[in-house]
């Protein structure tokens, strides 16, 4: 009974000594994405992208808006770098960039309907360096 | 008197006279090398006989010895009364020449006694080990937990020469007269601090336009540019900006070499890696694949490479313009380059 006693308090030992081992902090793996999108306002005239970027941060991203070919745009916060009207593409490239939330807005001349814009996000990992393209949609 | 012994395995032993063989080897001239392979051992096993370092051997090797010295085996035997010996507790059947007649304990009832006792020892670690195997696998952690520490420290404590490493990003082509930038980035895998000199040596039609840090211009042929610091953390970058001599010929391959010395100047030069060539060519160096535009991919790699070196003028300005436009051309009349809107 006793022999049988020390053997399962010495298992949950070993058990506990295991899980520590396997719990210790570690930096964050490869893989695990680094940077998010997600609308905040996706139809109507005016369009919201919030972007986050958690550490290690890139330090550069573009950000592009596609919107319905031929859109006119009234306004943007913060300007943009490009934009190809016939192709409704509009770039930021945003430099010196640090872990955090980024909003870029547009004020559209005519409201677009809801599903007709998506965006992407581009950067490179700062791990692999590889080019990152990530898909947004409302 | 009998002195021959058998030994637990039943393999008979007699005490030889060292003394007298080697005096009988060395009257009848024989060597060490001419007994031993006679005798089928090394010439170490007839020399430790000899000084009496193995005073009971194998009667059938007694035999041999007595044949290659062409005597009786009676003469090189000792006759003098042997101390008591113990009973081997192991069979020296398997053993070689060398191994196989050390002295006995002097004490036949110590003998026994130890025996015994490492045997019940013996059999309470067996006990232990079946009753209790999660001590052992514990135990066999926390020895490769130290053996880790150990292999850990024992690197950090050696010579931080082999840890130092140096890589060069080089565009891969530029224009004459538009500035390309250059990186040297300095590795050090130790927790030590350096100090360090790094040597680059710029082609001849090459000349430095901007440092970073500032770097010390030795204007020779080839140019070679000198920094000297210190690497404290696990890496140091070092950058410049170069321009090729207008005259330059287009399609021609340009070479660059560097080396970092760590310490002094003693220790021998570790050269950089990474690129070392370029070619001149009417396309932009952050163009890297040359085909008259700055995609996306290209842009991001300039930022990540060049755009967190404070105050390095690589010429952001015109490498977004190309970017944000559909191209660009080189005007070889003009000397610069036409974007295309």
């Amino acid at each position: 009974m006793t022999a049988k006693k020390n053997h399962t308090s010495a298992s949950s030992l070993l058990f506990v000594a295991l899980l520590l081992l396997v719990s210790l902090p570690r930096p964050l793996c490869a893989g695990e994405p680094l940077v998010g999108g997600q609308y905040l306002s996706a139809a109507g005239q005016d369009i919201q992208l919030l972007v986050t970027v958690s550490s290690p941060a890139p330090s550069t991203l573009i950000v592009i808006q596609n919107l319905p070919p031929g859109t006119v745009i009234d306004a943007a916060s913060p300007a943009f770098n490009q934009y190809d009207a016939g192709k409704g593409e509009v770039k930021w490239l945003l430099t010196h960039v640090n872990s955090g939330r980024y909003t870029v807005s547009l004020r559209l001349q005519r409201p677009v309907v809801s599903g007709g814009i998506s965006g992407d996000i581009r950067y490179k990992d700062p791990g692999s360096g590889r080019m990152i393209n990530l898909r947004v949609r409302p | 008197m009998d002195s021959t012994k058998p030994l637990a395995g039943g393999i008979p032993m007699v005490s030889i006279d060292g003394a007298m063989i080697r005096r009988i080897r060395e009257e009848k001239g024989l060597t060490q090398l001419y007994v031993a392979t006679v005798v089928g051992v090394t010439t170490d096993t007839i020399s430790r006989w000899e000084n009496r370092r193995y005073p009971n051997i194998k009667k059938e090797n007694a035999l041999k010895l007595a044949e290659a010295l062409e005597i009786q085996l009676s003469d090189i035997l000792d006759h003098t009364p042997p101390a008591p010996t113990a009973e081997p507790s192991l069979s020296s059947a398997n053993k070689s020449p060398e191994q196989e007649n050390t002295p006995p304990p002097p004490d036949d009832l110590k003998g026994s006694l130890a025996s015994e006792s490492i045997a019940v020892q013996s059999d309470r670690f067996r006990s232990l080990i079946a009753k209790q195997p999660v001590f052992i696998l514990l135990g066999g952690f926390l020895l490769l937990a130290l053996a880790g520490l150990a292999i850990t420290w024992w690197y950090s404590e050696n010579d931080g020469e082999n840890q130092v490493a140096a890589f060069r990003t080089l565009p891969v082509h530029a224009t004459p007269g538009i500035a390309f930038p250059v990186v040297i980035e300095v590795t050090n895998s130790s927790s030590k601090s350096f100090s360090l000199i790094l040597k680059e040596s710029l082609p001849p039609d090459c000349i430095p336009a901007q440092g970073k840090p500032q770097f010390v211009f030795q204007e020779s042929d080839p140019p070679v540019l000198k920094w000297i610091g210190k690497i404290t953390g696990d890496h140091a970058v070092y950058s410049y900006l170069a321009k090729l001599k207008p005259e330059t010929k287009m399609e021609t391959i340009h070479q660059f070499t560097g080396g970092v010395t760590v310490r002094s100047d003693d220790n021998p030069s570790i050269p950089v890696a990474g690129n070392d060539s370029l070619q001149v060519s009417p396309f932009h160096w952050a163009d890297n694949n040359g085909d008259g535009r700055i995609d996306d991919e290209e842009l991001l790699s300039v930022y990540e490479t060049y755009g967190g070196i404070e105050g390095l003028l690589f010429g952001k300005k015109l490498i977004e313009e190309i970017w944000s436009a559909k191209g660009y051309r080189w005007n070889p009349e003009t000397r610069s380059y036409e974007i295309l809107q």
